[in-house]
């Protein structure tokens, strides 16, 4: 992978990150959430970076420690942002497809309560749930 | 209680005596969004998942899971209906935050379930609020706790409320 295709690769996954974060928590992702969570896990970063890795644009960002920073405060493998070959895990492939289908059905926002994790079945029921009552007219076109 | 919850508690006007349905209504006319109850979800039964809500463009829903005890299952859409109230927003945690969060959140429930009603067990493990170590919990994690905290507490607060009625007549909406 050359430095543009790699440039563009770690941006596609860094958005589609921010894409399910902001969509889980129902909040814009702000560049001093990332900041102080990083540097909580003793790694900085500049609003600069941040931008380059956001875009694709300035410098390819490959310093391992930064990276596997902001796999962990987004809740995923290290390997999802070390290694851009890689597929994502089948957990943030269904957290994505579902950000997809809950986007297409026009949904702003979800709160679950639960006593624990949910299966990937349990999670499907909520989406296909969710889906179900939406109105047609609320939908977007897929 | 949280000030905040007052508030808000005051501005729906819940009083003694409303069932499910003038609940709803009240918390519409407040929102200013059709508030939806789906029917009930037979499938989450006896999972972690008691109740969720989603923000449609045009209108709210409400789902829950059926409950042999109606108290607890009106316990839970009235959680969905703080969230909609409060508009809780919470950062993002990791699995393994989250992981670590099952049993206090478990805990703060059944706490405030002691704290506002202690005559009533609602949850087989009784955890006491004070027995959460947040020293061990990340920021986010303890965000995404007071957050939930905050719910439960509305929730709680909403059936003190209202609990002058029977109980057994507050399952009538299910019936």
């Amino acid at each position: 992978m050359d430095s543009f295709e790699y440039r563009k690769e770690l941006a596609k996954r860094v958005n589609a990150l921010v894409v399910v974060y902001e969509f889980e928590t129902g909040s814009s992702l702000k560049f001093a959430a990332v900041q102080t969570a990083l540097e909580e896990a003793g790694v900085s970063i500049s609003r600069q970076r941040w931008s380059y890795i956001k875009h694709g644009s300035g410098f390819a960002v490959k310093d391992q420690p930064l990276l596997e920073a902001i796999t962990k405060f987004f809740g995923v493998d290290s390997e999802f942002l070390l290694d851009l070959s890689s597929p994502p895990s089948e957990d943030l492939q269904r957290r994505i497809d579902h950000v997809i289908r809950l986007r297409r059905a026009n949904v702003a926002k979800v709160a679950t309560r639960a006593l624990g994790q949910l299966d990937p079945e349990l999670a499907e029921s909520l989406v296909r749930a969710i889906e179900e009552s939406a109105d047609p007219s609320e939908s977007r076109k897929p | 209680m949280d000030k905040h919850v007052e508030e808000v508690l005051d501005q729906v006007g819940a009083a003694p005596g409303d069932d499910l349905e003038t609940v709803l209504g009240k918390v519409e006319a407040v929102v200013g969004m059709p508030l939806r109850l789906e029917a009930p979800m037979h499938k989450w039964s006896g999972t972690p998942l008691t109740a969720a809500m989603a923000f449609h463009e045009r209108h709210i829903s409400l789902f829950y899971a059926p409950h042999r005890s109606l108290v607890y299952q009106l316990h839970c859409i009235y959680h969905e209906i703080g969230h909609v109230l409060l508009q809780t927003e919470c950062r993002h945690i990791s699995k393994t935050e989250m992981n670590a969060l099952s049993i206090p959140i478990e805990g703060v429930i059944t706490a405030y379930a002691r704290k506002l009603n202690p005559t009533e067990t609602i949850a087989s493990h009784n955890f006491d609020l004070h027995e959460i170590d947040r020293t061990r919990l990340t920021p986010a994690a303890r965000d995404f706790e007071a957050s939930e905290e905050m719910v439960e507490n509305f929730a709680y607060a909403l059936a003190a409320r209202i609990r002058e009625r029977p109980l057994t007549r507050m399952g009538e909406v299910f019936a």
